[in-house]
Formats: structure tokens, sequence, C-alpha cells
């Protein structure tokens, strides 16, 4: 049966968001955008939360569009995992979204704004949703250009425009390094569709595909498509040293679009390396050995990237820029959780894999969920000292309780403070290392996150401890209650954390173990067959 | 004989709940047990370091920012100069370099793997 909601948001969501230039040259009320954006945003919350539910009750679901079958056709198709995501990414958007209503108030290009915010929504829900490698790179594209003009919104401002032609200069050589890999993979493999190439690659046999055989060398093909691509998904997640555009572009951003890159945009090159190295080129392909030898490759720029971010942390006299900074040290904590599959640490299936895989999305969600609070924090204590640095900040956000306690929390979600879920993802990702024979790593994932504390407590300083110099202007509830949900969901990861981790190990094991992956190319080719 | 374990996250959130209502039972003691009955002159706040007055000593302390600067800085010289000057430094080209320096060794990688 096809899923029809699993094919209908991306489609739907990009007409809703292009629709809107249209209505603001008829429609000049600003309040009617806030409110298109919030009820899109919340249109596709409601449309991820509904594909989740159906992928945990029945399983992996797939959709072929136009009715052409894949691989001639493209398809999405969701598993566990990123389903998991897609909801993850709609919930903490759809935050945003209403938090712009007020950020955003009194701007006049409302309608271009929200345009691009959808779009950075479609462009990474269709980045998750895909189950074709050529459509990722088109949704890449899509996520990625909503990014740079998000980037340099305030366009008056020469640091903004720097910062997004930086950007993207640098996503433009990233995406077209990753289509250059998908001319080598397409060369050899006669396909783009994910389902088939885990046919192709990992039951090595070309039977009953509509694509045909293989060509040429596959193993050399493969290995300069992983090596570019790998390439492109670490710039997507600013892993060092592909991180330098990073610091620069989201805190010249305006906040909540700050809060949207730093909380959820990174996650798409950390899925991307996911759907890559755990379900196409898995540990039982053909190309197993080069998949290892990469894993380790991305343990050591994880560990790198941990600890320049942190270190970077302690320095920085502006606040957004420390967030971006401390943004590049938890993916990197991620990136070392997804590493542990490597065959030279741990076998698949095994509690090392299970556990710094686990681990490593636990972490994900948990930063997703902490860093969009600390930015849409930092947005109120923006507004009510009228500056970013912060040596003036004065105390500011001691002046609201509500705000310093959102802070509080924000920052020990991310410090990994007990009960919030920060320390039960950071717990896993150090476990998996003492259980793969690797104590070297897990200490590491230690110091990293002592060094961060610099400069988390040079934030809490600045922002609760110091003595105002102007009286500070004054907030409204709607922000309040974005950072009193958030603030919520931290508490909620740490607290439901037995009940977490284990859905969390269940999705890992079901979409990583041979079964899953074999299930994934079966539902792939149920639709091929018109199942 | 009975075994009791708690797994390490269970224990942690356990021991949360507990050193939290410990919190809660001090600050209750406290709040309960610091109640003022009697009136204390101005001077009875003030440190007595000296004979100096408080305004004196107030000037030559080191303050919270200064302190942190000092550690960090003066732990983090050498580091600092060149995460912030060498490789963060805002300038296309250096970033470039990293980054070139980055695919190079992938490919050398996948080429050591496809030569062996």
């Amino acid at each position: 049966m096809y899923y029809l909601s699993v094919g209908v948001l991306v489609p739907s969501l990009i007409g809703l968001a292009f629709v809107l230039p249209l209505l603001g040259i008829v429609v000049k009320n600003i309040k009617f955008f806030h409110a298109y954006g919030s009820i899109a945003s919340l249109y596709a919350l409601m449309v991820a939360a509904y594909n989740f539910s159906v992928v945990v009750n029945e399983g992996v679901k797939a959709y072929p569009f136009g009715g052409w079958w894949p691989p001639i056709g493209i398809s999405y198709e969701l598993d566990e995992v990123n389903s998991l995501l897609a909801l993850l990414t709609a919930s903490v958007m759809f935050l945003i979204t209403v938090y712009s209503a007020w950020y955003v108030k009194d701007l006049r290009d409302a309608p271009y704004y929200y345009t691009l915010l959808l779009g950075l929504e479609v462009g990474m829900l269709g980045c998750i949703y895909t189950g074709d490698a050529f459509n990722l790179f088109v949704m890449l594209e899509v996520m990625a250009i909503s990014a740079y003009a998000l980037v340099g919104f305030y366009r008056s401002k020469p640091e903004a425009v720097e910062a997004a032609i930086k950007y993207g200069l640098f996503g433009a050589v990233a995406t077209t390094l990753y289509f250059v890999g998908l001319v080598f993979i397409y060369a050899s493999f006669g396909t783009l569709n994910m389902a088939d190439l885990v046919n192709k690659v990992t039951l090595f046999r070309s039977y009953g595909s509509v694509s045909g055989s293989y060509y040429g060398q596959i193993h050399a093909a493969t290995a300069i498509a992983l090596v570019l691509s790998l390439w492109t998904f670490t710039f997507k997640s600013a892993v060092f040293p592909n991180h330098f555009w990073l610091p620069d572009a989201h805190p010249e951003a305006p906040t909540p679009v700050s809060a949207a890159l730093s909380g959820l945009v990174v996650n798409i090159g950390i899925y991307a390396i996911f759907r890559f190295f755990y379900t196409i080129f898995n540990p039982f392909s053909i190309v197993r050995d080069l998949r290892d030898f990469m894993l380790l490759i991305t343990l050591v720029l994880g560990l790198a990237s941990g600890l320049i971010g942190a270190l970077m942390m302690a320095v920085q006299d502006d606040i957004k820029r420390l967030l971006a900074y401390s943004t590049i040290s938890h993916i990197g904590l991620v990136l070392v959780g997804l590493s542990v599959g490597s065959s030279f640490l741990s076998k698949p299936g095994s509690q090392a894999f299970v556990d710094g895989l686990t681990g490593a999305f636990y972490h994900l969600i948990n930063h997703s969920l902490g860093k969009s609070l600390l930015f849409l924090a930092a947005g109120v204590i923006i507004h009510m000292a009228g500056t970013r640095r912060l040596d003036e900040l004065g105390g500011v956000a001691r002046r609201n309780p509500l705000l310093g306690a959102a802070l509080v929390v924000g920052v020990l979600q991310l410090l990994g403070v007990p009960p919030f879920g920060g320390f039960f993802s950071k717990y896993l990702l150090y476990a998996s290392y003492l259980e793969a024979g690797a104590p070297y790593v897990s200490v590491a994932i230690n110091v990293v996150s002592a060094i961060s504390l610099l400069g988390y407590i040079r934030l809490l300083y600045a922002a609760l401890f110091t003595t105002p110099r102007r009286e500070p202007a004054k907030t409204s509830a709607l922000p309040l209650t974005i950072l009193l949900l958030l603030s919520a969901a931290c508490l909620f990861t740490g607290l439901l954390s037995p009940i977490m981790s284990e859905w969390l190990r269940r999705f890992v094991e079901a979409t990583t173990s041979k079964d899953g992956i074999f299930n994934y190319w079966l539902q792939g080719y149920l639709i091929f067959w018109g199942g | 004989m009975s075994q009791f374990s708690l797994d390490p996250r269970t224990a942690t959130l356990f021991l949360s709940g507990v050193l939290a209502f410990s919190a809660l039972v001090m600050y209750l003691l406290y709040v309960s047990l610091s109640r003022k009955t009697s009136q204390t002159s101005s001077e009875y706040s003030e440190a007595y370091i000296g004979g100096e007055p408080l305004s004196v000593i107030r000037s030559v302390d080191v303050s919270v920012r200064n302190l942190f600067w000092g550690i960090v800085g003066g732990a983090g010289r050498r580091l600092y100069s060149f995460l912030r000057e060498q490789m963060h430094n805002g300038i296309l080209n250096d970033w470039g370099v990293f980054m070139v320096i980055y695919m190079g060794l992938l490919l050398l990688a996948a080429l050591i793997y496809f030569m062996r």
C-alpha cells in the first residue's frame, strides 16, 4: 500500500511556502503572515507525527512519486530513525515559527521571511524522508539556499552579507562535490535509489533490478563517491575542519533562524552520514573495509570538533557566537557516537555498537532541544539588553525568573548534568566506548564536556550575575511560553531516559540490523512490484 | 539471598531526586531558622581587614571577569593564538587550506584502500 502521507508533506509544504510572496502582494496585514507561518508549520508537525506513528506501528513505509516505480522514479522511504528525526525537526520548527511571530513582529519583509523559513523546513524534511540519493542532493540545495538567504536576511548589515556569501560559496562547492560523487555511483551501479543501492552493494545481486548490472571498477568508484559524500556531509554538519562557516553564519541570522540552523540544520549532515554508512554502505556491504576506515576518520574528526568547539567557546564575547561554537562541539560528540560502528571498534549488533548509535541519536535530540532553547532565550536576552556582547548583558536574565530558569536549564542540558537528557546521552556515548575497549575516547568525551564548562559559566555569569548598566527592555509572554515548553522538553528527555533510551535502542536495532537493512530494500521493492 | 541492583541511569535519576529533595529540605530549614530576631548595626555586615574600610579593600580586588581571562588567556596563550589567528581568522583562503588538506587526506585514505 502506498502511504500518501509520506509523499504529500514535502510538496504541499513547498506549495504553501511559495504562495506566500504572491499573498504578500494582496495582503498587507503582517499578523496574517505570522498566523500563516505557524499554521503551515503546525500542519507539517501533524503529518510528521502521523507518519511517525504509522512507522512505529506498521514498520518501514515508502511512497513512489508520480506513480513511477523505483528506481526509475523518486521514492520517499521512512524507517524508525528518519521518521523520528522528521518529528523532531517538525516539532522544533513549529516552536521556532511561533516564536518568530514575536521576534519579527514589525518586519516588513514577513512574507519573504516565512517563505524562506518554510523552505528551510521543506529542505530538511525532504533530506530526511528521501529514499533517493539524487533527491537528497536536490533537497540539500533547497535547504541550503533557504539557509544562505536567511543568514543574509538583514541585508543592510555588512557582517550578515559577508557571512552569507562565505557560507554560500563553500556550500556550493560542497553540494557540487556531492553531485560529482553521485555521478560515480550512478556510473557504477546504474541507480541512485537507496533501496536499489542496498540491493547491489550489500546483497551483491542485480537480478530483479530494473537498473541492470554493475559497470566498471565499482570499488574504486565507491571509494571516490564516499570520500566526496563524507566531505559534503561533514560540511553540512559543521564538523572540523569543515566548520569554519558556522560561527560566522549562525550568529548573523535572525535569532529564530539561528536556533533552526544550530538546532536542526546541522542534524541533516549527521543523518546523511548515518544513511550512507549504516544503510547503503552498511557493515555487511562489499565496501565494508573502506567504510570501517572512514568511520575511524570521523571518530578523529568528531573528537577534534568537540575539543575545538569547547575551547573556542571560552573566548567568545558574543552570546550567539558562543552558542555557535557549542554546536560545533556537540555535533562532534554526536559524530563520535556514530563512529563506533566501525568494525575496528565493535561488531554490528553488539552492545557497544547499539549503545553508541543510541547515544548519538539521543544526544542529537538533546542537543536540538537544548540549543534551540538557548538560542531562543538568547533572542529574548538580546532584546532586553540591546546587545549581543556578553560583557554588556548586565545580568538581564535575572530580571525575568522564567528567562533565567530557561537559560540555566538549556546550559545544564548541554553540559550534561542530571536529571537532564544531556547527561544520559553523554553517559551512553561514554559507556559505548568503554564497552568497545577504547577508554581513551570515553575520557576524551569527558574532557570536552569539562572544557565546555568554561564557556557555559561565562554565559551564565554574563546573563545572570553581572550588574545592569541600563533599564532592560520589556518582553512579552509568547517567547517565554516557548522557552517554558522547550525547558519542559529538556527535563522530560532526562526524566524519561529509561523509556527514551529503550525506544531509541529499538529503533537503532530495527534500522541497522541485517534484517532492518533487508527490510529497507524490501519495502523499496514492494513498491516496485505494486505492493 | 536477594540481590538489589540499579542500572546507572536509574540510579542517577534516583540520586538526583534525593539530592533535589535534600536541597529543598535544607532550604526550608534555612528559611525557617534564619528569621531575624534582633536588629543589627550597619557595621555588623562589614568585614574587618586590618582596620581598613571596605571601600579601600574593594578597590584592589580582582573581578571575576579578569580572573577568567587571566586563567584562560594565561594558560592557553599559545593555543589560542593558533586557534584564533591561524584557524578562525575569517579569511577564506586560510579556511580553504584546512578544508583542502582534509579532502586530500580522505582521498589518500581511499587510494590506500584501493591499492592494498
